[in-house]
């Protein structure tokens, strides 16, 4: 489990001095606000039969 | 929930949590809410009562029938978080467009813990709910479930908290943030509590 709060990581990357928040800088907190996505290869799925019974 | 038991829940559990931003800040930081307590008190009591009516007018709920705690929790999220002037926190107390992104995760972090704690307290003076299970939610609360990721790069980076934050972030600039599906997220943490619950009461 991450240790740190979503509101700190992003207070750390804003920084001490609101005239120092670029663009670089707001990039970055728009990536770690994007959802951690586990991506799968397309190419590779293939259909096969459901085994759950739900 | 009615306007004095949303009252005493702001006491015990919301004023503590609009707190824990503030604590976080380092020694140049500014973070704090746009409003103060009570005039903040007021709006988010306000917006609470019109979601909710607009949530019973949409499914056709009476008056005086109860919500499911799960629903009650997610009407104070989405009350919240509610963005029509701007995020409930200022960082740096700007108006820079740039920090809302900043704003919103305080917001939405704040809105998450406070939920929990209303959702715990619901269960805890819920009688129809076993009492053992109620003295676990009261000593442990809502248990985070572990977030497994399968993916080697994801591991140890997020968790499942974040994750469910940051995708109710994205809801709300999608401009879909339901109170429904906010409740379902809520649903499925207390089932894990009561499956972590179990899991302990079987190994002690």
């Amino acid at each position: 489990m991450s240790a740190k709060t979503l509101s700190l990581k992003v207070i750390e990357i804003v920084g001490d001095n609101p005239d120092n928040f670029d663009e670089a800088k707001e990039s970055q907190v728009k990536e770690l606000l994007k959802p951690t996505n586990e991506e799968t290869d397309v190419k590779e799925i293939k259909w096969r039969e459901r085994k759950s019974s739900w | 929930m009615d306007r004095e038991v949303f009252y005493k829940l702001w006491e015990s559990t919301a004023e503590k949590e609009i707190k824990k931003p503030l604590d976080i800040r380092h020694s140049w930081h500014r973070v704090e809410p746009k409003e103060s307590n009570r005039s903040f008190k007021e709006t988010v009591y306000s917006r609470y009562e019109n979601e909710r009516k607009r949530y019973r007018k949409c499914l056709d709920i009476k008056e005086d029938d109860r919500l499911d705690r799960h629903i009650v929790a997610a009407l104070f999220y989405v009350a919240f978080v509610d963005n029509t002037d701007g995020h409930s926190f200022n960082v740096f107390g700007s108006f820079n467009k740039k920090l809302g992104d900043a704003e919103a995760s305080i917001t939405h972090e704040t809105a998450f813990n406070i939920a929990c704690g209303i959702l715990e307290t619901f269960i805890v003076y819920d009688s129809k709910i076993d009492e053992s299970f109620r003295k676990f939610i009261d000593e442990k609360g809502i248990v985070e479930p572990e977030l497994i990721s399968f993916d080697k790069n994801n591991r140890n980076k997020t968790s499942y908290k974040e994750e469910i934050l940051k995708q109710f972030i994205c809801a709300q600039k999608e401009s879909r943030l339901s109170v429904s599906q906010v409740a379902l997220t809520f649903f499925f943490l207390e089932n894990n509590t009561s499956l972590r619950y179990k899991i302990t009461k079987a190994l002690t």
